[in-house]
């Protein structure tokens, strides 16, 4: 038994060392996260003394202490790094924030909500000047900025809207969201869909896309809206892709099995359009278009004659530029909407140019 | 040696398949079609490869909750193999590799550290779910290897590769089960472990068997996710397919506690949750609902059975000229861990009775 212990134990010793080596290379400092958690509950209230007494009146939003130092900390919760859409993202905040002289620490929560909660405490625990925010899910998104509220830490949200009425309920306040355009993005991708197949063409359309998550919900919304132009076309099924590209390409498969007359398919994210491209080539359709968000550096073709992107590298660089705007005097817009770029046949959307 | 089995075990979940099949093509003249058959056994084939290797876990009375993780684990090595220019053929083998030797360490770790199933695999999911995140830096590996197509968009007399190496596997691993003295071990070791010791029967071997065996199967499983998509992609396998395949093989009547159950039922299983999550697709239910109709069809799905179980052990023990106690498992001769069916620690206990092995796994 004692050799199993033994082992056992330097098992664990090994392990931390290969995290730590792991960890060393990068600015994430995830050997940390345990140990904070350990005591987030309590002390999560200490810091609200001492942030609140020093939030300068810059408006009602505070301002802690940490943001006048050498290099501001500044903490960013991501959802996942499966996606290569937080990726692109997660190198616009550590690039844009090292030039900008902050402190920058990136969290991913690989899409759990109660995990990310936890690492937004934990980063609370070690007093940012701001957070930066891209929920997990709109929802429970609300509780992690009453979280940073409570610390006195503004929250600039991107990308994921956080939930008004969630918000509301729980009396949080947001200082910004900056993100695409979604609706619009939605319609832009109808409009193409319109121009390729004409303004009054019988089309019979499926969605690929994942009810649970507010922005794709309204890019179904926008396409809806802009698709109605065209009395003849219809939005005859809607199956979950999950945003998983092995899953949209299932769910693909078994849409058309059900919808025969199905021509066009909406796909409104990056991983739902890979796998409605490959499970349009798995069925051999040939007269199958799939119109969507962008696949990660997908060329467009025949089959996918048109997608529109967005630029989450951009968007990081932009929230911290919003940061560094907000600390030398100007007043945050409360919503920013950049619009998204749309990609024909012919052309492939740059690394970090995704759905 | 006689067969005193009245009907095959696997007769209630063949009943319950087709009532499902039924119900859903009366929803959708698009559900009961030839091309339909064939998504729907395509889309199923990665929790069928996963099933059947759990089954082989399973029957030893073990649990193997890494099967997901290695899934995505050996789909992105043999991306990442295959990246470096080697032929596919041989990133295959590597993945396969791979994937088996994370098998024989769960089996190595269960039998010789003694450790709880559940705590080894629980652990080995979370290295094997981070092995490609690490490798990849979380990003996706694109496959260029034109020829790797074939394991998973391939199609032999119009059955799609994947349904192909499905039934292989499914055949040659029923061979192992029913056929060789490593099968009879392996029902024995999940009967009763020290009466099969005592036996003579290598626990080591046998358990790190299973596990290897339950690993080789995620790593198909693997190979045929990387191959459908071509691309390795570092969170395939983290959905339902775990849960998924467990449930496969329980509604197919592998017991959870060892010792039951079979490869054809596992399979059943794994068609019966494939045809209900494409039919839902193909009729057009809303998502949401999804899980809760997949719940309560396994959940009807493994009561009917399990009625159907209990009603023929009684009369089996009818016939057997014992007392037929009501509830048959926990209170028969037999030794106790199952509910519901008596007669395969039975046979387990006592290798030397063959006419009451064949009425379990015959």
């Amino acid at each position: 038994m004692r050799r199993v212990t033994t082992m056992a134990s330097l098992v664990t010793v090994a392990a931390l060392a290969l995290a730590a080596c792991g960890s060393g290379d990068e600015d994430t400092t995830e050997e940390e996260s345990p140990a904070t958690e350990e005591t987030s509950g309590p002390a999560a209230e200490e810091p609200t003394d001492t942030a609140t007494q020093e939030a300068a009146g810059d408006g009602s939003i505070p301002r802690p202490a940490a943001c006048d130092g050498d290099t501001p900390y500044l903490a960013v919760a991501l959802p996942n790094l499966t996606n290569p859409y937080y990726v692109a993202m997660q190198r616009g905040f550590e690039e844009a924030g090292a030039a900008a002289g902050f402190e920058v620490e990136v969290q991913i929560a690989d899409d759990d909500d109660a995990n990310q909660l936890a690492q937004v405490q934990a980063m609370l625990q070690k007093e940012p000047c701001a957070l930066a925010l891209n929920g997990v899910k709109s929802e429970p998104a609300a509780a992690l900025v009453k979280a940073a509220n409570d610390a006195g830490v503004p929250v600039f949200t991107v990308n994921v809207i956080v939930s008004p009425e969630a918000l509301q309920a729980q009396d949080a306040t947001i200082v910004q969201y900056l993100g695409a355009d979604n609706t619009a993005g939605g319609a832009q991708v109808a409009e193409q869909v319109l121009a390729d197949l004409g303004a009054d063409a019988a089309i019979q359309i499926g969605f690929i896309t994942e009810p649970d998550e507010v922005p794709v919900v309204l890019r179904d919304e926008g396409f809806k809206e802009a698709i109605a132009a065209n009395p003849n076309a219809e939005v005859v099924a809607e199956v979950d892709g999950n945003v998983q590209p092995d899953v949209s390409l299932q769910a693909t498969t078994e849409l058309l099995q059900g919808n025969p007359d199905v021509t066009v398919l909406f796909a409104s994210t990056g991983p739902a359009t890979f796998g409605a491209l490959q499970a349009v080539e798995t069925l051999g359709r040939t007269d199958v278009k799939v119109y969507g968000f962008c696949a990660s550096e997908e060329p467009l073709t025949e089959v996918y004659p048109g997608c529109v992107a967005q630029e989450p590298e951009d968007y990081g660089s932009r929230v911290v530029e919003q940061i560094s705007n907000w600390l030398a005097g100007e007043t945050p817009e409360p919503e920013i909407l950049r619009p998204l770029k749309l990609f024909v046949t012919g052309e492939t959307p740059a690394p970090g140019q995704v759905g | 040696m006689t067969r005193v089995r009245r009907m095959p075990e696997e007769v209630g979940i063949v009943a319950v398949l087709v009532l499902v099949a039924v119900v859903l093509s009366l929803f959708s003249p698009n559900f009961a079609t030839l091309s339909n058959l064939q998504i729907l056994l395509l889309n199923g084939a990665v929790i069928a490869f996963l099933a059947l290797g759990q089954t082989f876990v399973l029957l030893t009375g073990g649990i193997d909750l890494s099967t997901g993780s290695n899934v995505a684990m050996t789909g992105v090595i043999a991306a990442v193999v295959m990246q470096t220019g080697l032929a596919w053929p041989l990133a295959a083998l590597v993945a396969i590799a791979a994937g088996s030797t994370l098998g024989v360490i769960n089996g190595v770790l269960v039998h010789y550290v003694r450790l709880p199933a559940f705590i080894v695999t629980f652990s080995t999911f979370g290295v094997a779910a981070s092995i490609p995140q690490i490798i990849t830096g979380a990003s996706s590996i694109t496959v260029t290897d034109r020829g790797f197509e074939v394991v998973g968009r391939g199609e032999v007399l119009l059955l799609p590769m994947p349904v192909v190496l499905v039934f292989v596997a499914a055949i040659l691993l029923t061979v192992v089960l029913r056929l060789t003295a490593t099968g009879v071990h392996i029902y024995a070791v999940g009967g009763n472990q020290e009466a099969s010791r005592l036996a003579g029967v290598n626990i080591a071997r046998t358990t790190v068997l299973v596990y290897a065996i339950s690993g080789f199967c995620a790593s198909i499983g693997g190979l045929i996710i990387t191959s459908r998509l071509m691309v390795g992609y570092p969170s395939a396998g983290s959905g339902n397919e775990l849960f998924f395949s467990i449930a496969a093989a329980v509604v197919g009547g592998v017991s959870l506690f060892g010792g039951i159950g079979s490869i054809p039922g596992a399979l059943l299983g794994a068609i019966l949750i494939a045809t209900v999550s494409n039919g839902m697709n193909v009729i057009g239910v809303d998502s949401y609902w999804q899980p809760l109709v997949i719940g309560l069809i396994i959940l009807g799905g493994v009561t009917l059975d399990t009625y159907r179980r209990r009603l023929s052990l009684s009369e089996a023990f009818a016939r057997l000229g014992r007392a037929a106690p009501d509830h048959a498992g926990a209170q028969s001769p037999a030794p106790p861990q199952t509910s519901g069916d008596g007669a395969a620690p039975a046979a387990a206990g006592a290798p030397s009775d063959p006419t009451m092995r064949k009425e379990v796994n015959g």
